[in-house]
């Protein structure tokens, strides 16, 4: 369907990428990530989920092309990614893909005012000339990620909270004018109280600019209410995807089944879940073997929600 | 229920822990900024207690009072901390260290990094068990690969050294350790966070069913809220260095009083299908509630 491809910004087919570690008998190559495949859609959010070094940080460094993928076809707006060569070329690229990190404290420059911050890619990308159109935009991007205008600019990173310095983060990428937000654990380091604050801006962005986004994370009930779709990634490879709600309440693959079941419920108490989880723990070991195999095969649950079956080892 | 008679903490015999009024200050340039504010709460004999509370409300530091590992510009300027009765505040260095690990042992965030990374896992236990028990390297190898049993690894990896563990493994061992001298007092500062959901959940299960076996009680710290309700029999809430909540975990679930735990429990999102309809349900209720007044 041509309205479907149109909406499609990213389209990533079976994304290889291997790592070479050590020298000469150490030698040894990382599988980061084997076959990976999905699309981004304008104005939708995908959670890519998976516990830490199942490689869901190393799809957005490729996305942003701080790496080549080995193999594979990656394309945004139907053109190769690895086609933007010149300076010029992946400069316009990452104008419309930009990253938020996990840590607010690192990713901000301890000697440099807010304003620097924001004022900075806009004179580098172009959209204002001088000081005046500067200071105007700044106080745009502080009203909309719902910092005061007032005092913020003047501020340096140590005055602010880490919350505050998320939003920060978040009106950087939109003064370059993202279109696609990759955001990497955006709210892991935040307290839990101020978590769905920052969720609900990015939200709103998603819902009133229609951004584009790739929620990174480990945390299932924040890519439930923020993602349309989710991608449970394991050692590599995705191994379940499809609807959020579809994925989450109806879990198919063993690895999705044992990483919910291991989601902390307060309905349920430890006692109880013991029981019922053990069974599950108890093979947690075999199932994390076998979905490290190879994917052989991609089977459909319903209209909208895939997962694969893996090659059988002995 | 009736096999549970200590959860309200009243009983002072069975109280593991008792602390009253703690206060503890930090020493400032001009001024003292209070970090604990007049905290009482006790834990009973085989209790599991959870302290929530977002990052600087003083959790952490009520943690590090109970065993005397403050130091300065912290100090504890009033209140007192009861194990087993006895004020560990009045007494000297000695009986303290004594006391320390035998009686209370911690387990923190980052205890995986706390292994001594050019040891292996025999050694590590050895210092500890020579010093408390005087025991030689072969009984507290002996004792060790025991341990080790006890949270799911192989005594055979006992020659082995930190970094050939994972992360899961290596807070497990740390644990161990914790274990290794029957202690009253298993205190736990954010013992999974650093962890996958999964391998968190292997890991409390066992320290669940170890509670069940041995009798020891844990204070148990987090910032997440879901998990703390799930794991622990009562719950404190801090807000600023104070207490402003403490009641059994299901009804700080169902029917939280302090508007600061409502206000917590409202910005986690729900993960599964009934919990939506549960909170919906809870919203519905208000609407309702603030309707009639």
């Amino acid at each position: 369907m041509p309205s479907e491809t149109e909406n499609t910004l990213i389209r990533v087919r079976n994304m290889v990428k291997t790592f070479n570690t050590g020298k000469g008998l150490h030698k040894r190559q990382v599988h980061a990530l084997r076959n990976v495949s999905f699309d981004l859609k304008k104005g939708k959010a995908l959670a890519l989920v998976g516990e830490s070094g199942s490689g869901k940080s190393t799809v957005a460094r490729l996305l942003t092309r701080m790496h080549h993928h080995t193999s594979g076809d990656v394309s945004y707006r139907g053109q190769d990614i690895n086609a933007f060569n010149s300076h010029k070329e992946l400069a316009q690229y990452r104008r419309n893909i930009q990253m938020i990190f996990q840590d607010p404290y690192g990713s901000l420059n301890p000697a440099h005012t807010i304003y620097h911050h924001l004022a900075r890619p806009l004179f580098t990308h172009g959209h204002v000339s001088n000081e005046a159109q500067a200071k105007a935009k700044v106080l745009e991007l502080l009203r909309m990620v719902e910092l005061d205008p007032e005092s913020t600019p003047s501020k340096y990173p140590h005055q602010l909270s880490g919350g505050q310095r998320q939003r920060v983060s978040i009106a950087r990428t939109m003064a370059i004018g993202a279109e696609i937000i990759l955001a990497d654990e955006p709210t892991s380091m935040l307290d839990v109280s101020i978590r769905l604050d920052i969720l609900k801006l990015l939200n709103k962005m998603k819902q009133e600019q229609g951004i584009t986004f790739l929620y990174i994370t480990h945390d299932i009930a924040t890519a439930r209410y923020f993602a349309e779709e989710i991608a449970i990634m394991y050692q590599g490879q995705i191994v379940e995807w499809g609807d959020t709600s579809s994925v989450i309440d109806d879990p198919q693959h063993p690895y999705t089944r044992l990483l919910l079941s291991a989601v902390p419920d307060p309905h349920i108490s430890f006692s109880e879940s013991a029981e019922a989880g053990q069974a599950l723990l108890d093979q947690a070991n075999l199932i994390r073997e076998q979905s490290l195999a190879p994917v052989t095969k991609v089977l459909q649950y319903n209209r909208q929600h895939f997962f694969t079956e893996h090659e059988i080892i002995k | 229920m009736a096999n549970q008679p200590h959860l309200d903490g009243t009983n002072s015999i069975k109280n593991t822990l008792e602390i009253k009024d703690l206060c503890v200050d930090y020493l400032l340039d001009d001024s003292e900024f209070r970090a604990v504010n007049q905290v009482s709460f006790n834990i009973g004999k085989g209790e599991i207690f959870g302290l929530a509370g977002e990052s600087g409300c003083g959790k952490s530091t009520i943690a590090f009072a109970i065993s005397q590992l403050l130091r300065p510009p912290a100090f504890i300027s009033g209140g007192q901390i009861l194990l087993n009765g006895q004020d560990t505040l009045t007494m000297d260095k000695r009986t303290l260290a004594a006391t320390r690990w035998s009686k209370v042992s911690m387990v923190f965030q980052s205890a995986m990094n706390s292994l001594n990374p050019v040891l292996t896992i025999e050694e590590q236990f050895r210092d500890m068990f020579y010093r408390h028990k005087g025991y030689s390297p072969q009984e507290s190898a002996k004792r060790a690969g025991h341990l080790l049993e006890l949270v799911g690894i192989s005594p055979d990896r006992l020659k082995d050294y930190p970094h050939q563990f994972s992360g899961g493994m290596r807070q497990r061992i740390v644990i161990a350790i914790g274990l290794a001298l029957n202690p009253d007092l298993l205190i736990m500062d954010e013992p999974t966070t650093a962890l996958d959901v999964v391998v968190q959940r292997e890991i409390l299960l066992q320290i669940h069913a170890l509670r069940k076996e041995f009798g020891f009680s844990v204070l148990f710290i987090t910032h997440d809220l879901s998990l703390m309700t799930q794991l622990c029999d009562r719950i404190g809430v801090m807000l600023k260095g104070e207490l402003v909540e403490v009641g059994l975990a299901k009804d700080i679930l169902h029917n939280p009083q302090h508007a600061y735990t409502k206000k917590l429990w409202q910005s986690i999102p729900a993960a599964f299908d009934h919990q939506l309809k549960q909170q919906q349900a809870i919203k519905q209720s208000n609407v309702v509630m603030e309707a009639s007044v």
